[in-house]
């Protein structure tokens, strides 16, 4: 074998492995830039501001039982739902471990009008007859929501603890996390952090 | 030398869309859910345009594989990445930067170097449908598949690289 193949050969395993400890490195960047940064609920409300009273209205749910806004015994997790919105879907069973898990907080499922059959259908189907789940136009209005899945942490004073768009388990836990640490949101945080000197 | 190299590219086209179906399929709920923020479709025609997006990236990476079907293959696959690509532009110019591009992996909000990621691919698959394909002696075979195998590591990284930004930015 001439010198020249043989030099070639080597340069080529070098530029392979060299590329892919280059990717790997990016990799490691990413990881990186996730741990510093937690994953968080995005906030996106022109409604509704952490620490001011939750807007007070009485609602019915699938049954037609009135509950009177917010609660008083316990926090809040009002979670805004549809049954057309698929990721809406995969966040329930969190919601059902949370339901379980999480005694100190009362969950309610909450959706904007439609039609109550189609309600009552995605209730039984996914089987959320536990919850209380209110159907009201004016409830998503009041709260200002306006993507879904979406949630609202309130206290048991009746005051916006937190609120986001949630899409995982992390987004949920965030608003849990959020009202430990006593900031809004994790824009809020970030921000924090990156005024820090 | 040409043949070895549009060799090689088709194979990275054939891993790109590989890599675009796994994350389709795999989180497909996701998929829909992001095709219907780009509010391009009306919502009605997203339970036809999900499937059919999927059918014609499988479609498209099968077909780069065979020197039969590279041709076609190579004109599809450059028409779908120019969609994509309008498809963020338009998004990018609405200022609705906040989306997920829908690459796969973590989010990564929508940003200018996807557009550009997306055109050089569609002028590399244009250069290739210009170019006759034709099968390759053993040899070849091996220099195309180590051109192939570092054409995807350094596309993978860029990829990479893109989705640090949003990242890098806030932390500099």
């Amino acid at each position: 074998m001439s010198l020249l193949v043989i030099s070639n050969i080597i340069l080529w395993i070098g530029v392979l492995l060299l590329s892919g400890l280059v990717y790997a490195l990016t990799r490691q960047v990413s990881i990186l830039h996730q741990r510093i940064a937690p994953a968080g609920a995005l906030m996106i409300n022109t409604e509704l501001a952490v620490g001011q009273p939750a807007p007070g209205l009485i609602v019915e749910d699938l049954q037609g039982a009135p509950h009177e806004l917010p609660l008083s015994d316990r926090s809040t997790l009002l979670f805004f739902l549809a049954p057309d919105c698929p990721i809406c879907k995969s966040v329930l069973p969190v919601l059902k471990s949370v339901r379980r898990d999480e005694t100190w907080l009362n969950v309610l499922l909450a959706s904007d009008g439609g039609e109550m059959d189609e309600h009552r259908a995605y209730a039984a189907s996914q089987g959320l007859e536990n919850f209380p789940y209110l159907v009201s136009e004016e409830l998503g209005r009041r709260f200002g929501v306006s993507k879904l899945p979406y949630a609202v942490l309130i206290d048991e004073q009746g005051n916006v603890t937190a609120f986001g768009i949630i899409n995982s388990r992390e987004h949920l836990e965030s608003l849990f996390e959020a009202r430990e640490r006593g900031v809004a949101s994790i824009q809020e945080y970030m921000n924090q952090a990156a005024t820090r000197p | 030398m040409t043949l070895i190299l549009t060799t090689a590219i088709s194979w990275l086209l054939a891993a790109v869309f590989a890599q675009a179906l796994w994350h389709k399929t795999r989180n497909y709920l996701e998929f829909t859910g992001i095709l219907k923020q780009y509010r391009l479709l009306p919502d009605w025609s997203l339970s036809v345009a999900a499937p059919l997006l999927v059918l014609i990236e499988a479609v498209i990476s099968a077909g780069l594989l065979f020197t039969a079907t590279r041709k076609e293959a190579q004109g599809l696959a450059c028409l779908v990445l120019l969609a994509y690509a309008a498809a963020m532009s338009v998004n990018l110019i609405r200022g609705r930067r906040e989306i997920d591009c829908g690459c796969g992996g973590p989010p990564t909000p929508l940003n200018e170097w996807l557009v550009v990621r997306n055109l050089v691919l569609a002028g590399a698959g244009t250069w290739l449908a210009s170019v006759s394909a034709k099968g390759l002696d053993a040899a070849s075979t091996l220099i195309a598949l180590g051109t192939a195998l570092l054409l995807i590591v350094l596309y993978v990284t860029a990829n990479q690289l893109i989705a640090n930004l949003p990242y890098t930015r806030r932390v500099a």
